[in-house]
């Protein structure tokens, strides 16, 4: 089992580096998420997202939903989770999670936990730039303080 | 308010608190951080009344956001003295 690979950056997403951080011999599960900024939102067409972020406290909810990840589905669950900052075009990357454990019912559960989680608590927001110019940000979840 | 080299320096009651501004209320303001003068003792709570008056919008518009530091979402009863810089943070919508 490796420390959780955790990461807010402004580059694009590095899959085959994502995937790297779960190689584990003793888990034959391995779940990977990758979310992509699509074409079409509510009859809009999209041609990009802009994400802004908190890293250090992006990073930090992170951490914490890794260790309930751990305490639910196992301690020798490996996890990633790198997300984007900056503008994204469609069909990039925004947010990778991997998961690997020893059987691939954990690897699923805790890799839709995690994502599930990140959208609703990490401190990150999404603009959309729509065709023509206009762009919007999108509603969110409260974080509560 | 006490003149101090050039600059203004509140009175001993009072603190400077900077405010970072995130998602949807980046628009909000052009100025950024916004700067408020809040009394000691303030709650955190309330200082969403002055943010909102310094940037010009209602108070109602920025209800759903919470106050954080680079690291910690602040607790809404803590004062303000404890923290003179804060992010405001809209409701989140990664992923």
């Amino acid at each position: 089992m490796s420390d959780p690979f955790l990461r807010v950056i402004a580059e694009s997403i590095n899959v085959p580096e994502v995937l790297r951080q779960v190689e584990d011999p003793g888990c034959g599960g391995r779940v990977f998420f990758l979310g992509v900024v699509r074409s079409k939102n509510g009859g809009e067409t999209v041609e990009a997202v802009t994400y802004d972020a908190v890293a250090p406290l992006a990073v930090k909810v992170f951490q914490k939903l890794a260790a309930q990840a751990r305490e639910r589905w196992g301690q020798n669950l490996n996890i990633a989770v790198v997300h984007r900052t900056g503008r994204v075009n469609v069909g990039e990357a925004g947010v990778a999670v991997a998961v690997s454990a020893p059987h691939r019912r954990q690897a699923f559960e805790a890799c839709a936990f995690l994502i599930d989680r990140i959208k609703v608590e990490a401190p990150i927001w999404k603009k959309e730039h729509y065709a023509g110019g206009p762009s919007r940000w999108l509603e969110g979840h409260p974080l509560v303080g | 308010m006490a003149i101090k080299g050039g600059d203004l320096t509140p009175p001993e009651d009072m603190v400077e608190i900077e405010v970072a501004l995130y998602g949807r209320l980046r628009d909000l303001s052009p100025a950024e951080p916004v700067k408020v003068l809040a009394p000691r003792g303030l709650k955190v709570r309330d200082l969403r009344k002055l943010i909102a008056a310094r940037i010009g919008v209602p108070e109602a518009q920025i209800l759903d956001c919470a106050f954080s530091t680079q690291e910690d979402i602040l607790s809404e009863d803590a004062p303000v003295e404890n923290c003179r810089e804060m992010l405001l943070l809209p409701p989140v919508s990664g992923g």
